[in-house]
């Protein structure tokens, strides 16, 4: 048990010799670069793509709507 | 119940008391969500494109034996496209003014994305005849892959916008379509520079 609790902690306090993750060891610069690079662009770009639209769409149902309120608003308003 | 004994036509109206008005077109809203994909798979394949370029031994790119890039061409075709884009844009201004004041810039658009099209197509010959193909070696393969799917996408766009065309020349189109063609070549306009960029630089 003392053995394992001890790999463990060899593994987490040394990824690089571990090479825990596909840049943690044995690339050059310009691999991490582009590694690290292509990770974030792959991560963060959908999420952009997502709220971008989102917003997109929120915008547009804000300028459609705020007419149509103060026209519902002002009809109420007028005699019967 | 009615007089002869049958039950009268029920109909589920909608209720008429909630005005109900489309925010986005369909076809803006389809085209969005498609280039939305599209520009996840381009980035998956620039992504693969700038490992592979970064794990060249000695750092060297474009490997050496293999053709170079025809750069200062290729920039000249790039000021056409990004021009194609600039008369789209301007013919959506228009078609929202008068859609028969779009017909000009529009044909300008178009005739300068074929123009584009049929450059790299000559390009590609040149390539080609000096040894470039998809199987020699990373560098084509990426090459061809990259500019030849973006290649695939221009010329799906322009048989777009010939049938846009047509419907804007009988009076039929309307203004979610041209949004929807306007979008899909904007994205097939500014993805260009980026892959320039990345592919020729």
């Amino acid at each position: 048990m003392n053995a394992a609790r001890v790999l463990l902690v060899a593994f987490l306090a040394s990824p690089t010799t571990a090479w825990a993750c596909a840049v943690c060891g044995g690339f050059s610069d310009d691999e991490k670069g582009a590694y690290i690079g292509t990770t974030a662009l792959l991560s963060f770009l959908p999420l952009g793509l997502i709220f971008g639209g989102v917003y997109y769409v929120y915008r547009a149902s804000q300028t459609h709507v705020t007419p149509m309120l103060e026209r519902t608003e002002s009809s109420d308003r007028s005699p019967q | 119940m009615d007089g002869d004994g049958q039950q009268p036509l029920r109909v589920d109206a909608p209720d008429m008391s909630m005005e109900q008005r489309q925010v986005v077109p369909n076809a803006l809203l389809g085209t969005m969500i498609f280039v939305g994909t599209e520009i996840m798979f381009f980035a998956g394949m620039i992504s693969a494109f700038l490992i592979s370029k970064a794990s060249t031994p000695g750092g060297i790119w474009p490997p050496p034996g293999q053709p170079r890039l025809p750069v200062e061409a290729t920039a000249l075709n790039t000021v056409a496209l990004l021009l194609s884009g600039v008369a789209m844009v301007v013919a959506y201004h228009q078609f929202k003014k008068s859609p028969s004041k779009a017909t000009a810039p529009f044909l300008v658009s178009a005739v300068l994305g074929v123009f584009f099209v049929v450059f790299q197509g000559f390009e590609w010959v040149g390539l080609l005849d000096h040894g470039l193909t998809m199987s020699s070696g990373p560098f084509g393969a990426f090459f061809f892959l990259i500019v030849g799917t973006h290649a695939l996408h221009a010329v799906i766009g322009l048989g777009i916008l010939a049938k846009v065309f047509v419907l804007l020349r009988q009076g039929a189109l309307n203004l979610g379509g041209m949004q929807a063609l306007t979008l899909y070549w904007i994205f097939v306009v500014l993805l260009w520079p980026i892959l320039y960029w990345q592919v020729y630089l």
